[in-house]
Protein backbone atom coordinates (compact mmCIF):
# COMPACT_ATOMS: atom_id res chain seq x y z
CA UNK A 1 0.00 0.00 0.00
CA UNK A 2 2.81 2.41 0.88
CA UNK A 3 4.67 1.83 -2.40
CA UNK A 4 1.34 2.32 -4.19
CA UNK A 5 0.81 5.64 -2.40
CA UNK A 6 4.25 6.97 -3.32
CA UNK A 7 3.62 5.92 -6.90
CA UNK A 8 0.45 8.03 -7.05
CA UNK A 9 1.80 11.17 -5.47
CA UNK A 10 5.27 10.97 -6.97
CA UNK A 11 6.18 12.10 -10.46
CA UNK A 12 6.19 9.51 -13.28
CA UNK A 13 9.03 7.08 -12.68
CA UNK A 14 11.49 6.42 -15.50
CA UNK A 15 12.16 2.73 -15.56
CA UNK A 16 14.30 0.59 -17.85
CA UNK A 17 12.84 -2.50 -19.49
CA UNK A 18 13.97 -4.78 -16.65
CA UNK A 19 12.32 -2.50 -14.05
CA UNK A 20 9.02 -2.55 -16.01
CA UNK A 21 9.15 -6.32 -16.22
CA UNK A 22 9.86 -6.51 -12.47
CA UNK A 23 6.85 -4.28 -11.86
CA UNK A 24 4.68 -6.46 -14.12
CA UNK A 25 5.86 -9.58 -12.28
CA UNK A 26 5.01 -7.96 -8.92
CA UNK A 27 1.47 -7.09 -10.06
CA UNK A 28 0.89 -10.50 -11.67
CA UNK A 29 2.15 -12.26 -8.53
CA UNK A 30 -0.22 -10.19 -6.36
CA UNK A 31 -3.12 -10.99 -8.71
CA UNK A 32 -2.33 -14.72 -8.68
CA UNK A 33 -2.54 -14.57 -4.89
CA UNK A 34 -6.01 -13.04 -5.13
CA UNK A 35 -5.02 -9.38 -4.73
CA UNK A 36 -6.88 -7.78 -7.63
CA UNK A 37 -6.15 -4.24 -6.40
CA UNK A 38 -2.63 -3.93 -7.81
CA UNK A 39 -2.20 -2.09 -11.14
CA UNK A 40 0.76 -0.80 -13.10
CA UNK A 41 0.76 3.01 -13.02
CA UNK A 42 2.55 5.72 -15.02
CA UNK A 43 3.21 3.43 -17.97
CA UNK A 44 5.71 5.24 -20.20
CA UNK A 45 7.73 2.29 -21.52
CA UNK A 46 8.51 1.70 -25.18
CA UNK A 47 5.26 1.10 -27.18
CA UNK A 48 5.31 -2.72 -27.35
CA UNK A 49 6.18 -3.12 -23.69
CA UNK A 50 3.60 -0.45 -22.78
CA UNK A 51 0.95 -2.43 -24.67
CA UNK A 52 1.83 -5.52 -22.63
CA UNK A 53 1.63 -3.56 -19.35
CA UNK A 54 -1.72 -1.99 -20.34
CA UNK A 55 -2.87 -5.50 -21.30
CA UNK A 56 -2.10 -6.72 -17.78
CA UNK A 57 -4.08 -3.82 -16.30
CA UNK A 58 -6.98 -4.51 -18.68
CA UNK A 59 -6.97 -8.22 -17.79
CA UNK A 60 -7.05 -7.29 -14.09
CA UNK A 61 -9.86 -4.75 -14.63
CA UNK A 62 -12.03 -7.37 -16.32
CA UNK A 63 -11.26 -10.06 -13.72
CA UNK A 64 -11.83 -7.55 -10.92
CA UNK A 65 -15.16 -6.47 -12.44
CA UNK A 66 -16.30 -10.07 -12.81
CA UNK A 67 -15.32 -11.01 -9.25
CA UNK A 68 -17.08 -7.93 -7.81
CA UNK A 69 -20.22 -8.58 -9.86
CA UNK A 70 -20.39 -12.31 -9.09
CA UNK A 71 -19.75 -11.73 -5.36
CA UNK A 72 -22.38 -9.01 -5.08
CA UNK A 73 -25.00 -10.98 -7.00
CA UNK A 74 -24.54 -14.11 -4.88
CA UNK A 75 -24.37 -12.14 -1.63
CA UNK A 76 -27.69 -10.46 -2.48
CA UNK A 77 -29.24 -13.79 -3.53
CA UNK A 78 -28.16 -15.18 -0.15
CA UNK A 79 -30.21 -12.41 1.49
CA UNK A 80 -33.21 -13.22 -0.69
CA UNK A 81 -32.69 -10.15 -2.92
CA UNK A 82 -32.79 -11.76 -6.34
CA UNK A 83 -33.05 -8.56 -8.39
CA UNK A 84 -29.25 -8.10 -8.13
CA UNK A 85 -28.22 -9.90 -11.28
CA UNK A 86 -24.68 -9.89 -12.65
CA UNK A 87 -24.33 -6.98 -15.08
CA UNK A 88 -23.36 -8.45 -18.42
CA UNK A 89 -22.09 -5.26 -20.06
CA UNK A 90 -18.35 -5.49 -20.56
CA UNK A 91 -18.30 -9.22 -19.76
CA UNK A 92 -16.97 -11.21 -22.68
CA UNK A 93 -16.23 -14.88 -23.43
CA UNK A 94 -15.83 -17.06 -20.35
CA UNK A 95 -16.67 -14.12 -18.07
CA UNK A 96 -19.95 -13.74 -19.97
CA UNK A 97 -20.73 -17.45 -19.84
CA UNK A 98 -20.06 -17.62 -16.10
CA UNK A 99 -22.14 -14.48 -15.54
CA UNK A 100 -24.99 -16.03 -17.56
CA UNK A 101 -24.76 -19.18 -15.44
CA UNK A 102 -24.93 -17.19 -12.20
CA UNK A 103 -27.91 -15.19 -13.48
CA UNK A 104 -29.71 -18.36 -14.56
CA UNK A 105 -29.03 -19.91 -11.13
CA UNK A 106 -30.24 -16.90 -9.15
CA UNK A 107 -33.33 -16.69 -11.37
CA UNK A 108 -34.05 -20.35 -10.60
CA UNK A 109 -33.45 -19.69 -6.88
CA UNK A 110 -35.89 -16.80 -7.09
CA UNK A 111 -38.56 -19.03 -8.69
CA UNK A 112 -38.08 -21.74 -6.09
CA UNK A 113 -38.17 -19.21 -3.29
CA UNK A 114 -41.48 -17.88 -4.66
CA UNK A 115 -42.86 -21.42 -4.83
CA UNK A 116 -41.80 -22.06 -1.23
CA UNK A 117 -43.51 -18.85 -0.17
CA UNK A 118 -46.71 -19.91 -1.94
CA UNK A 119 -46.53 -23.35 -0.28
CA UNK A 120 -46.05 -21.71 3.11
CA UNK A 121 -49.07 -19.50 2.49
CA UNK A 122 -51.16 -22.56 1.53
CA UNK A 123 -49.93 -24.38 4.65
CA UNK A 124 -50.95 -21.45 6.86
CA UNK A 125 -54.41 -21.42 5.25
CA UNK A 126 -54.72 -25.17 5.85
CA UNK A 127 -53.64 -24.71 9.45
CA UNK A 128 -56.32 -22.04 9.94
CA UNK A 129 -58.95 -24.29 8.31
CA UNK A 130 -58.00 -27.17 10.58
CA UNK A 131 -58.18 -24.95 13.62
CA UNK A 132 -61.76 -24.10 12.69
CA UNK A 133 -62.60 -27.83 12.30
CA UNK A 134 -61.02 -28.51 15.71
CA UNK A 135 -63.20 -25.83 17.28
CA UNK A 136 -66.28 -27.25 15.56
CA UNK A 137 -65.58 -30.77 16.87
CA UNK A 138 -65.04 -29.41 20.39
CA UNK A 139 -68.41 -27.63 20.14
CA UNK A 140 -69.98 -30.86 18.85
CA UNK A 141 -68.65 -32.86 21.85
CA UNK A 142 -70.04 -30.17 24.18
CA UNK A 143 -73.49 -30.42 22.55
CA UNK A 144 -73.48 -34.22 22.84
CA UNK A 145 -72.68 -34.14 26.54
CA UNK A 146 -75.59 -31.74 27.03
CA UNK A 147 -77.91 -34.22 25.28
CA UNK A 148 -76.61 -36.93 27.59
CA UNK A 149 -77.39 -34.83 30.66
CA UNK A 150 -80.87 -34.13 29.34
CA UNK A 151 -81.61 -37.81 28.63
CA UNK A 152 -80.49 -38.64 32.17
CA UNK A 153 -82.98 -36.07 33.48
CA UNK A 154 -85.70 -37.62 31.29
CA UNK A 155 -84.84 -41.07 32.69
CA UNK A 156 -85.13 -39.78 36.26
CA UNK A 157 -88.44 -38.12 35.39
CA UNK A 158 -89.74 -41.40 33.88
CA UNK A 159 -88.73 -43.33 37.04
CA UNK A 160 -90.57 -40.84 39.25
CA UNK A 161 -93.61 -40.86 36.94
CA UNK A 162 -93.61 -44.67 37.04
CA UNK A 163 -93.53 -44.62 40.86
CA UNK A 164 -96.28 -41.99 40.89
CA UNK A 165 -98.50 -44.08 38.57
CA UNK A 166 -98.00 -47.09 40.88
CA UNK A 167 -99.20 -45.01 43.80
CA UNK A 168 -102.17 -43.80 41.71
CA UNK A 169 -103.09 -47.45 40.84
CA UNK A 170 -103.03 -48.38 44.57
CA UNK A 171 -105.19 -45.36 45.47
CA UNK A 172 -107.61 -46.18 42.62
CA UNK A 173 -107.94 -49.83 43.79
CA UNK A 174 -108.69 -48.63 47.34
CA UNK A 175 -111.79 -46.65 46.29
CA UNK A 176 -113.21 -49.64 44.39
CA UNK A 177 -115.46 -49.23 41.35
CA UNK A 178 -115.43 -45.47 41.48
CA UNK A 179 -111.65 -45.50 40.94
CA UNK A 180 -111.61 -47.98 38.04
CA UNK A 181 -111.42 -45.29 35.37
CA UNK A 182 -108.64 -43.53 37.21
CA UNK A 183 -106.83 -46.90 37.57
CA UNK A 184 -106.85 -47.30 33.75
CA UNK A 185 -105.38 -43.83 33.37
CA UNK A 186 -102.68 -44.65 35.96
CA UNK A 187 -101.74 -47.84 34.07
CA UNK A 188 -101.46 -45.90 30.81
CA UNK A 189 -99.27 -43.29 32.49
CA UNK A 190 -97.00 -46.07 33.76
CA UNK A 191 -96.73 -47.49 30.23
CA UNK A 192 -95.77 -44.09 28.89
CA UNK A 193 -93.22 -43.63 31.68
CA UNK A 194 -91.69 -47.01 30.89
CA UNK A 195 -91.47 -46.12 27.19
CA UNK A 196 -89.86 -42.79 28.02
CA UNK A 197 -87.33 -44.62 30.23
CA UNK A 198 -86.58 -47.10 27.45
CA UNK A 199 -86.13 -44.27 24.91
CA UNK A 200 -83.80 -42.34 27.19
CA UNK A 201 -81.64 -45.46 27.71
CA UNK A 202 -81.44 -45.81 23.92
CA UNK A 203 -80.50 -42.15 23.61
CA UNK A 204 -77.76 -42.64 26.19
CA UNK A 205 -76.42 -45.61 24.23
CA UNK A 206 -76.34 -43.57 20.98
CA UNK A 207 -74.78 -40.61 22.75
CA UNK A 208 -72.03 -42.88 24.11
CA UNK A 209 -71.30 -44.09 20.56
CA UNK A 210 -71.30 -40.50 19.32
CA UNK A 211 -68.91 -39.50 22.12
CA UNK A 212 -66.51 -42.30 21.19
CA UNK A 213 -66.48 -41.39 17.49
CA UNK A 214 -66.23 -37.65 18.23
CA UNK A 215 -63.28 -38.36 20.50
CA UNK A 216 -61.45 -40.38 17.82
CA UNK A 217 -62.28 -37.65 15.25
CA UNK A 218 -60.73 -35.07 17.54
CA UNK A 219 -57.65 -37.22 18.06
CA UNK A 220 -57.25 -37.72 14.30
CA UNK A 221 -57.62 -33.97 13.64
CA UNK A 222 -55.09 -33.21 16.38
CA UNK A 223 -52.61 -35.62 14.82
CA UNK A 224 -53.01 -34.02 11.36
CA UNK A 225 -52.79 -30.53 12.87
CA UNK A 226 -49.54 -31.46 14.60
CA UNK A 227 -48.10 -32.55 11.24
CA UNK A 228 -49.15 -29.33 9.49
CA UNK A 229 -47.95 -27.22 12.39
CA UNK A 230 -44.54 -28.89 12.57
CA UNK A 231 -43.95 -27.94 8.89
CA UNK A 232 -43.95 -24.26 9.77
CA UNK A 233 -40.75 -22.33 9.02
CA UNK A 234 -38.32 -22.22 11.95
CA UNK B 1 -25.60 27.49 7.63
CA UNK B 2 -24.97 31.03 8.82
CA UNK B 3 -25.75 32.31 5.34
CA UNK B 4 -29.07 30.57 5.40
CA UNK B 5 -30.10 32.07 8.74
CA UNK B 6 -29.26 35.56 7.64
CA UNK B 7 -31.09 34.96 4.37
CA UNK B 8 -34.34 34.07 6.14
CA UNK B 9 -33.82 37.02 8.47
CA UNK B 10 -33.36 39.39 5.55
CA UNK B 11 -36.35 37.86 3.81
CA UNK B 12 -38.50 38.61 6.87
CA UNK B 13 -37.29 42.21 7.01
CA UNK B 14 -37.34 43.11 3.32
CA UNK B 15 -39.71 40.57 1.80
CA UNK B 16 -39.66 40.41 -1.99
CA UNK B 17 -36.61 42.67 -2.27
CA UNK B 18 -34.36 39.70 -1.49
CA UNK B 19 -35.58 37.67 -4.44
CA UNK B 20 -33.64 39.91 -6.77
CA UNK B 21 -30.35 39.47 -4.97
CA UNK B 22 -30.44 35.71 -4.42
CA UNK B 23 -30.23 34.55 -8.07
CA UNK B 24 -27.16 36.73 -8.48
CA UNK B 25 -25.45 35.09 -5.54
CA UNK B 26 -26.38 31.66 -6.91
CA UNK B 27 -24.89 32.28 -10.30
CA UNK B 28 -21.69 33.50 -8.68
CA UNK B 29 -21.51 30.29 -6.63
CA UNK B 30 -22.08 28.22 -9.77
CA UNK B 31 -19.37 30.07 -11.68
CA UNK B 32 -16.82 29.45 -8.95
CA UNK B 33 -17.64 25.74 -8.85
CA UNK B 34 -17.60 25.27 -12.63
CA UNK B 35 -14.72 27.00 -14.33
CA UNK B 36 -15.06 24.75 -17.41
CA UNK B 37 -17.58 25.68 -20.04
CA UNK B 38 -20.01 23.01 -21.22
CA UNK B 39 -20.11 22.21 -24.92
CA UNK B 40 -23.41 20.26 -24.89
CA UNK B 41 -21.70 17.54 -26.94
CA UNK B 42 -22.30 13.96 -25.76
CA UNK B 43 -19.59 11.29 -25.67
CA UNK B 44 -20.32 7.58 -25.68
CA UNK B 45 -18.39 4.36 -25.27
CA UNK B 46 -18.95 0.75 -26.30
CA UNK B 47 -21.19 -1.56 -24.20
CA UNK B 48 -18.23 -3.97 -24.16
CA UNK B 49 -16.03 -1.40 -22.43
CA UNK B 50 -15.86 -0.59 -18.75
CA UNK B 51 -14.55 2.67 -17.34
CA UNK B 52 -12.55 1.70 -14.26
CA UNK B 53 -11.21 3.84 -11.48
CA UNK B 54 -10.06 3.32 -7.94
CA UNK B 55 -9.91 5.93 -5.21
CA UNK B 56 -8.56 6.08 -1.69
CA UNK B 57 -11.00 6.50 1.21
CA UNK B 58 -10.93 10.28 0.71
CA UNK B 59 -12.11 9.94 -2.89
CA UNK B 60 -8.75 10.72 -4.51
CA UNK B 61 -8.08 8.81 -7.71
CA UNK B 62 -5.46 6.07 -7.39
CA UNK B 63 -6.12 4.32 -10.70
CA UNK B 64 -7.82 5.26 -13.94
CA UNK B 65 -7.97 2.82 -16.84
CA UNK B 66 -7.41 3.78 -20.45
CA UNK B 67 -11.15 3.88 -21.25
CA UNK B 68 -11.59 6.44 -18.45
CA UNK B 69 -8.67 8.51 -19.78
CA UNK B 70 -10.04 8.41 -23.33
CA UNK B 71 -13.67 9.29 -22.50
CA UNK B 72 -12.92 11.91 -19.83
CA UNK B 73 -10.11 13.37 -21.94
CA UNK B 74 -7.55 13.45 -19.13
CA UNK B 75 -4.14 11.82 -19.01
CA UNK B 76 -3.27 9.41 -16.21
CA UNK B 77 -1.03 12.09 -14.67
CA UNK B 78 -3.88 14.60 -14.65
CA UNK B 79 -6.19 12.15 -12.87
CA UNK B 80 -4.00 10.45 -10.28
CA UNK B 81 -4.24 12.06 -6.86
CA UNK B 82 -7.18 14.29 -7.90
CA UNK B 83 -10.60 14.18 -6.24
CA UNK B 84 -12.98 12.02 -8.26
CA UNK B 85 -15.35 14.95 -8.65
CA UNK B 86 -12.94 16.24 -11.32
CA UNK B 87 -15.52 14.72 -13.73
CA UNK B 88 -18.53 16.12 -11.85
CA UNK B 89 -21.14 17.67 -14.12
CA UNK B 90 -23.14 20.65 -12.72
CA UNK B 91 -26.40 19.06 -13.97
CA UNK B 92 -26.00 16.16 -11.52
CA UNK B 93 -28.14 16.46 -8.37
CA UNK B 94 -25.96 16.57 -5.26
CA UNK B 95 -28.23 14.23 -3.30
CA UNK B 96 -27.25 11.35 -5.62
CA UNK B 97 -23.60 11.74 -4.56
CA UNK B 98 -24.64 12.18 -0.94
CA UNK B 99 -26.55 8.89 -1.13
CA UNK B 100 -23.64 7.26 -2.97
CA UNK B 101 -20.99 8.19 -0.41
CA UNK B 102 -23.24 7.40 2.57
CA UNK B 103 -23.98 3.95 1.14
CA UNK B 104 -20.29 3.30 0.46
CA UNK B 105 -19.26 4.46 3.94
CA UNK B 106 -21.69 1.93 5.41
CA UNK B 107 -19.75 -0.77 3.52
CA UNK B 108 -22.28 -1.43 0.75
CA UNK B 109 -22.06 -1.36 -3.02
CA UNK B 110 -23.98 1.36 -4.81
CA UNK B 111 -25.33 1.90 -8.32
CA UNK B 112 -26.07 5.20 -9.94
CA UNK B 113 -26.74 6.69 -13.33
CA UNK B 114 -24.27 9.56 -13.48
CA UNK B 115 -23.76 12.38 -15.93
CA UNK B 116 -20.05 13.22 -16.10
CA UNK B 117 -18.12 16.05 -17.66
CA UNK B 118 -15.08 15.50 -19.84
CA UNK B 119 -12.12 17.86 -19.64
CA UNK B 120 -13.15 19.72 -22.80
CA UNK B 121 -16.69 20.35 -21.51
CA UNK B 122 -18.36 17.44 -23.33
CA UNK B 123 -20.61 15.22 -21.25
CA UNK B 124 -21.05 11.45 -21.00
CA UNK B 125 -23.56 9.28 -19.15
CA UNK B 126 -22.40 6.22 -17.22
CA UNK B 127 -24.07 3.48 -15.22
CA UNK B 128 -21.73 3.45 -12.22
CA UNK B 129 -21.21 0.55 -9.84
CA UNK B 130 -19.09 1.58 -6.86
CA UNK B 131 -17.85 -0.88 -4.25
CA UNK B 132 -15.72 -0.54 -1.14
CA UNK B 133 -12.59 -2.67 -0.90
CA UNK B 134 -11.88 -4.15 2.53
CA UNK B 135 -8.72 -5.29 4.26
CA UNK B 136 -8.49 -8.54 6.26
CA UNK B 137 -10.04 -6.78 9.30
CA UNK B 138 -13.01 -5.73 7.09
CA UNK B 139 -12.01 -2.06 7.22
CA UNK B 140 -12.62 0.00 4.08
CA UNK B 141 -9.25 0.71 2.48
CA UNK B 142 -10.34 2.01 -0.92
CA UNK B 143 -13.20 2.33 -3.39
CA UNK B 144 -13.57 0.81 -6.83
CA UNK B 145 -15.83 2.04 -9.58
CA UNK B 146 -16.88 0.25 -12.76
CA UNK B 147 -18.85 2.41 -15.18
CA UNK B 148 -20.80 0.84 -18.00
CA UNK B 149 -22.43 2.36 -21.04
CA UNK B 150 -26.05 3.07 -19.99
CA UNK B 151 -29.09 2.05 -22.02
CA UNK B 152 -31.04 4.91 -23.61
CA UNK B 153 -34.25 3.53 -22.08
CA UNK B 154 -32.74 3.83 -18.57
CA UNK B 155 -31.61 7.43 -19.20
CA UNK B 156 -35.10 8.32 -20.41
CA UNK B 157 -36.42 7.24 -17.01
CA UNK B 158 -33.69 8.76 -14.83
CA UNK B 159 -33.40 12.17 -16.52
CA UNK B 160 -36.85 13.49 -15.45
CA UNK B 161 -36.11 12.40 -11.85
CA UNK B 162 -32.75 14.20 -11.85
CA UNK B 163 -34.39 17.28 -13.38
CA UNK B 164 -36.90 17.30 -10.52
CA UNK B 165 -34.14 16.92 -7.90
CA UNK B 166 -32.08 19.64 -9.54
CA UNK B 167 -35.07 21.96 -9.54
CA UNK B 168 -35.35 21.51 -5.76
CA UNK B 169 -31.60 22.04 -5.29
CA UNK B 170 -31.68 25.29 -7.30
CA UNK B 171 -33.71 26.90 -4.52
CA UNK B 172 -30.71 26.66 -2.19
CA UNK B 173 -27.23 28.13 -2.28
CA UNK B 174 -25.08 25.92 -0.09
CA UNK B 175 -24.40 22.35 -1.28
CA UNK B 176 -25.37 21.01 2.15
CA UNK B 177 -28.76 22.73 1.95
CA UNK B 178 -29.17 21.53 -1.63
CA UNK B 179 -28.88 17.82 -0.90
CA UNK B 180 -30.73 18.19 2.39
CA UNK B 181 -33.69 19.54 0.39
CA UNK B 182 -33.54 17.11 -2.55
CA UNK B 183 -32.78 13.85 -0.70
CA UNK B 184 -36.33 13.63 0.77
CA UNK B 185 -37.69 14.17 -2.75
CA UNK B 186 -35.62 11.20 -3.98
CA UNK B 187 -36.81 9.08 -1.04
CA UNK B 188 -40.40 10.07 -1.79
CA UNK B 189 -40.04 9.20 -5.48
CA UNK B 190 -38.82 5.71 -4.51
CA UNK B 191 -41.66 5.38 -2.00
CA UNK B 192 -44.17 6.13 -4.73
CA UNK B 193 -42.53 3.51 -6.94
CA UNK B 194 -42.75 1.10 -3.97
CA UNK B 195 -39.12 0.04 -4.37
CA UNK B 196 -35.78 0.28 -2.60
CA UNK B 197 -33.15 2.39 -4.39
CA UNK B 198 -31.30 -0.73 -5.64
CA UNK B 199 -34.51 -2.35 -6.87
CA UNK B 200 -35.47 0.83 -8.67
CA UNK B 201 -32.08 1.10 -10.40
CA UNK B 202 -32.29 -2.53 -11.52
CA UNK B 203 -35.89 -2.12 -12.63
CA UNK B 204 -34.93 0.61 -15.12
CA UNK B 205 -31.74 -1.20 -16.24
CA UNK B 206 -32.54 -3.51 -19.15
CA UNK B 207 -31.35 -7.08 -18.72
CA UNK B 208 -28.74 -7.85 -21.37
CA UNK B 209 -29.74 -11.55 -21.25
CA UNK B 210 -33.12 -10.70 -22.72
CA UNK B 211 -31.48 -9.78 -26.02
CA UNK B 212 -29.38 -12.95 -26.18
CA UNK B 213 -30.30 -16.61 -26.71
CA UNK B 214 -30.74 -18.46 -23.42
CA UNK B 215 -27.59 -19.98 -21.98
CA UNK B 216 -27.89 -23.75 -21.65
CA UNK B 217 -24.68 -24.61 -19.79
CA UNK B 218 -20.92 -24.55 -20.20
CA UNK B 219 -19.89 -26.23 -23.43
CA UNK B 220 -16.41 -27.71 -23.71
CA UNK B 221 -14.50 -26.16 -26.54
Amino acid sequence: MSTFATQISGAPVHRDTQAWIDEAVRVCKAASQGDLEARILHINAEPQLAELLHGINHMLDMTDAFVREATASLEFAGQGKFFRRVLLEGMLGSFRRAADSINAATLQMHRECNELDAAERRRLELEADFNRVREMVTGFVGAISKIEQMSRAINKLADQTSLLSLNASIEAARVGDAGRGFGVVATEVKKLANEAAKASVEIQGSVKELCTSADSTRKAIDAIWQVIHSQSKP
Amino acid sequence: MAGRISYSRIQKSFGSLVFRTIPVRMSVATKIADPVRLTGRARTFSPDEIIVSKTDTKGRITYANRVFQRIAGYTEEELLGKAHNIVRHPAMPRCVFKYLWDTLASGNEVFAYVLNRAKCGDHYWVFAHVTPTFDAQHRIISYHSNRRSPAASALAKIEPIYAKLLEVEKRHVLPRDQWAASLPVLVDTLKQAGMSYDEFVFSITPDATATRPAFTGAKPR
